[in-house]
């Protein structure tokens, strides 16, 4: 077997197991019910198939039990109930685990698997009276419902890839002989002579006349794993047309055959063929048709190809510069031209990387299940925003510090469902997560309906880790930012859960890595809003080159909000920061001139790039502006690593390199120069009052 | 996989494993064959594994010997060849006829079969 084949499978699975988890979920016994056992067995079903045609038999196996469950759920036969929720997830775990072994290892014995079998096959009222066959598989005896059987005639033609991509049509048919009794005639007149016989491709289709008690779920659930590109017709016949022995034309014309007479002869029964069609409902058809073909491609390759296209944005740079110089008339259309293109094919490699950030959303919601559970609190988790895409890049490093805030929400945040109650609040806690497009930003927001931040026990805590002086003068914003420091933990115990004073000061650092921003808001006694605001792409972004010295800067476009002119006589000081007067707004801003320690005059006029940050603006005080780039993110080497303001470099159309300004950054160091500045303006003042 | 041409030169044995990972390999061996004998006769009496791309070489191979109005037989099968076309509703009848006269009198007209 092909490791390919494998892999894609286990890629399928992972999906697979992200539904299940979150159908489980949703179960509620209520009314959508029906239709998510009917998704859950279809993807446990699918995990069985695949499993035993991909060699991963254990996995298979195993999963044969939980379907076995479904059927009796999907059949009324077992109630909806949270037990069955938490019987699903433990399968789902458990098949996890299976599918990290090797298939050509045997797994280790494991007790738990056993006891997990037992109840669910304690819970499934059909499998306690069936026998197990040697092979794993329940042998069904149908003759209770052979009064109920009925007969369906299924054309099935299946995507010419099946045999390329592993599909089996025998374990198909066996699989659907399963269901009761049948007969098949293979429909062989698409197949070509050998000179244009492609092996891998499946030529075949069948018609199949099965009597069965089964319904048409059951019965579709069969081909649900080769489903995609074929064409299936599943039509009830009426009784009085089954059973009809015919003989049937063998439809592969023999020539100049030996053996024709006998060779025609197929012994199979056939209903009558009249008044049926061959090829599949139309609708059928288009709805098959509508399904949006994807591909599934490694994301080490769209990485490169990622990699690529900004070497392209380069080099194109580089060539528009080079026709500048050239001063060549004939040069510019072609080079605009070229320009258009590459931004367009930028944006839409780009595009292919971005994913809905709902996909990560699932696997919190089990996150929020299990610590409920844990903590013996009720919590309801809501979603929002599922649709917001983000680089694939960023939400690959969201994981951890998603996980993080939803531990202390539920943690710290939520009360018990009785203080709850005492207090006045619905007995369940809400956790919030939700996700929404700013700008060229996207905003995450994690809330909860808690207690909310004791400013007090911060500040407590604060002190006696010395972070700050006992005396000092905190806003509300600092001091709820205090949380963010390293080892900063208010938590009275240490719970596995959350506690251990390394999870925020960590969370911060891995947004501010993402070139993101952490803001905190809490109200006491109604709950906390952590806001995660993240650029939408690491990649290429949009810049403004801008002059200091001879050096050049980038300033990321989607954060600035607009230029002025500055002269020397409208610089101005107000508590020892350095402020210009917008349309009567005062702007901090830094001169980077001065901050980079730049040799030489500034000149006379100098520009004021004014950028944002979430409500803070700030001015970056150059030399000149001098236009535009399509800016490719290179992450600066280690001696430059740690230059505060500076998110990382690019290489300019003439081949110099230019730092990229982080805005994120650039707003908190002007944050911090100011406090500096008041900090020695107050120390200035008592010396002299002390002098 | 071993395709096995006999001394008669006419008679074709597929190997053991006729399925998808051995079909290109099959086809390519049965276009050789077909290309060099007025009449095609298949010993498929070693095969112990197939699967519905193997089978549906074989349906090829009689759609080739039609096309080309050359005498198609197969000698021999298993039954593991015959189930599987049974289990995808191909009447194994299809390849296995009253063949055996025609490769008596085949190899006995040229040589004798190996033993």
């Amino acid at each position: 077997m092909s490791n390919l084949w494998a892999d894609s499978f286990l890629l399928e699975a992972e999906d697979l197991l992200a539904e299940i988890q979150e159908c489980a979920l949703a179960l509620d016994g209520e009314g959508q019910s029906t239709e998510i056992v009917g998704r859950l067995f279809r993807a446990f079903h699918t995990i069985k198939g695949s499993g035993a045609m991909f060699g991963f038999d254990y996995v298979s196996k195993f999963t044969h039990h939980v379907e076995t469950l479904l059927d009796a759920v999907r059949e009324g036969k077992v109630a909806v109930s949270p037990q069955l929720t938490e019987l699903v997830l433990a399968a789902a775990d458990e098949i996890k685990r299976l599918l990290a072994v090797e298939p050509s290892v045997i797994p280790e014995p494991s007790e738990a698997r056993e006891a997990l079998i037992a109840t669910l096959e304690a819970f499934s009222p059909v499998s306690a009276q069936l026998p197990i066959a040697a092979n794993g598989l329940i042998e069904i005896d149908n003759s209770a419902a052979r009064a109920q059987e009925r007969p369906w005639q299924i054309v099935f033609r299946p995507c010419k890839d099946l045999f390329a991509c592993g599909g089996n049509p025998l374990l198909l048919l066996r699989d659907l002989g399963k269901l009761g009794s049948m007969d098949v005639v293979a429909q062989m007149e698409d197949v070509p002579t050998l000179e244009d016989l492609e092996p891998g491709t499946c030529y075949l289709g069948w018609t199949v006349t099965l009597r069965t008690a089964a319904d048409e779920n059951a019965i579709r659930d069969v081909f649900v794993f080769v489903e995609n590109g074929a064409e299936l017709t599943i039509r009830p016949m009426a009784n009085a047309t089954y059973p009809m022995e015919v003989e049937a034309q063998a439809a592969v014309p023999v020539g100049k055959s030996l053996s024709l007479d006998r060779a025609t002869k197929v012994e199979s029964r056939v209903e009558s063929t009249q008044g049926l069609e061959r090829k599949p409902a139309a609708t059928d058809a288009g709805k098959a048709l509508s399904k949006e073909s994807t591909v599934r491609v490694p994301s080490a390759r769209l990485d490169r190809l990622v990699n690529l296209v900004g070497e392209l944005v380069m080099n194109q740079s580089r060539l528009a510069q080079a026709a500048l110089l050239a001063g060549t008339p004939e040069m510019a259309n072609p080079v605009q031209e070229m320009e258009r293109l590459v931004a367009e094919l930028r944006d839409d490699v780009l595009s292919i990387r971005m994913l809905p950030i709902g996909t990560i959303f699932g696997r919190y919601r089990r996150l929020v299940h299990d610590l409920s559970a844990e903590l013996g609190k009720e919590v309801d988790l809501v979603t929002e925003g599922a649709d917001t895409e983000l680089d694939k890049s960023i939400l690959d490093q969201l994981g951890e510090p998603l996980v993080h805030l939803l531990r202390n929400s539920i943690d710290h945040g939520i009360e018990s469902a009785d203080q709850r109650v005492e207090l006045g609040k619905p007995r369940r806690g809400t956790v919030r997560l939700s996700a929404a497009h700013m700008g060229s930003h996207v905003v995450i927001r994690i809330e909860d309906d808690g207690h909310g931040i004791n400013r007090q026990a911060v500040r407590a805590k604060a002190v006696d880790k010395k972070l700050i002086a006992p005396e000092a003068d905190l806003s509300d914003r600092e001091l709820l930012n205090l949380i963010l420091l390293p080892g900063f933990s208010t938590a009275e115990r240490v719970t596995n859960v959350s506690g251990r004073g390394v999870g925020m000061d960590v969370v911060k650092r891995q947004i501010d890595a993402l070139r993101g921003s952490l803001t905190v808001a809490s109200e006491e006694g109604k709950g906390t809003r952590i806001a995660l605001s993240l650029p939408l792409t690491l990649a290429i972004i949009e810049g403004l080159i801008v002059q200091v010295g001879g050096d050049q800067f980038i300033i990321p476009m989607a954060a600035i909000t607009e230029n002025v002119e500055l002269e020397h006589t409208q610089r101005m000081q107000k508590n020892g920061r350095n402020v210009v007067v917008v349309r009567g707004e005062l702007i901090p801003y830094i001169d980077l001139r001065a901050a980079f320690q730049v040799e030489g005059d500034a000149p006379e006029i100098e520009k004021v790039v004014i950028v944002h940050h979430g409500d803070d603006r700030v001015g970056l005080v150059v030399d000149r502006v001098l236009g535009t780039h399509q800016t490719v993110l290179q992450p600066l080497g280690k001696f430059l690593r740690n230059i505060e303001v500076v998110s990382g470099a690019t290489i300019m159309g003439d081949g110099r390199v230019a730092l990229i300004f982080d805005i994120a950054a650039v707003v908190q160091f002007v944050g911090r120069q100011a406090q500096q500045a008041l900090s020695d303006a107050s120390n200035t003042a008592s010396q002299a009052t002390q002098a | 996989m071993q395709i096995v041409q006999h001394q008669c030169d006419t008679v074709l044995t597929l190997p053991d494993a006729l399925d998808n990972s051995t079909a290109e390999e099959v086809r390519k061996a049965l276009l050789a064959h077909l290309e060099h004998h007025a009449e095609i006769l298949l010993n498929l009496s070693q095969i112990e594994r197939c699967d519905a791309a193997g089978v549906q070489v074989l349906l090829a191979m009689q759609r080739s010997a039609a096309a080309a109005a050359k005498p198609f037989a197969v000698v021999a099968t298993t039954d593991a060849l015959t189930t599987v076309c049974a289990a995808l509703g191909i009447s194994s009848a299809q390849f296995v006829a009253a063949t055996v006269p025609l490769l008596e009198s085949a190899c006995t007209e040229r040589e004798p079969l190996v033993e």
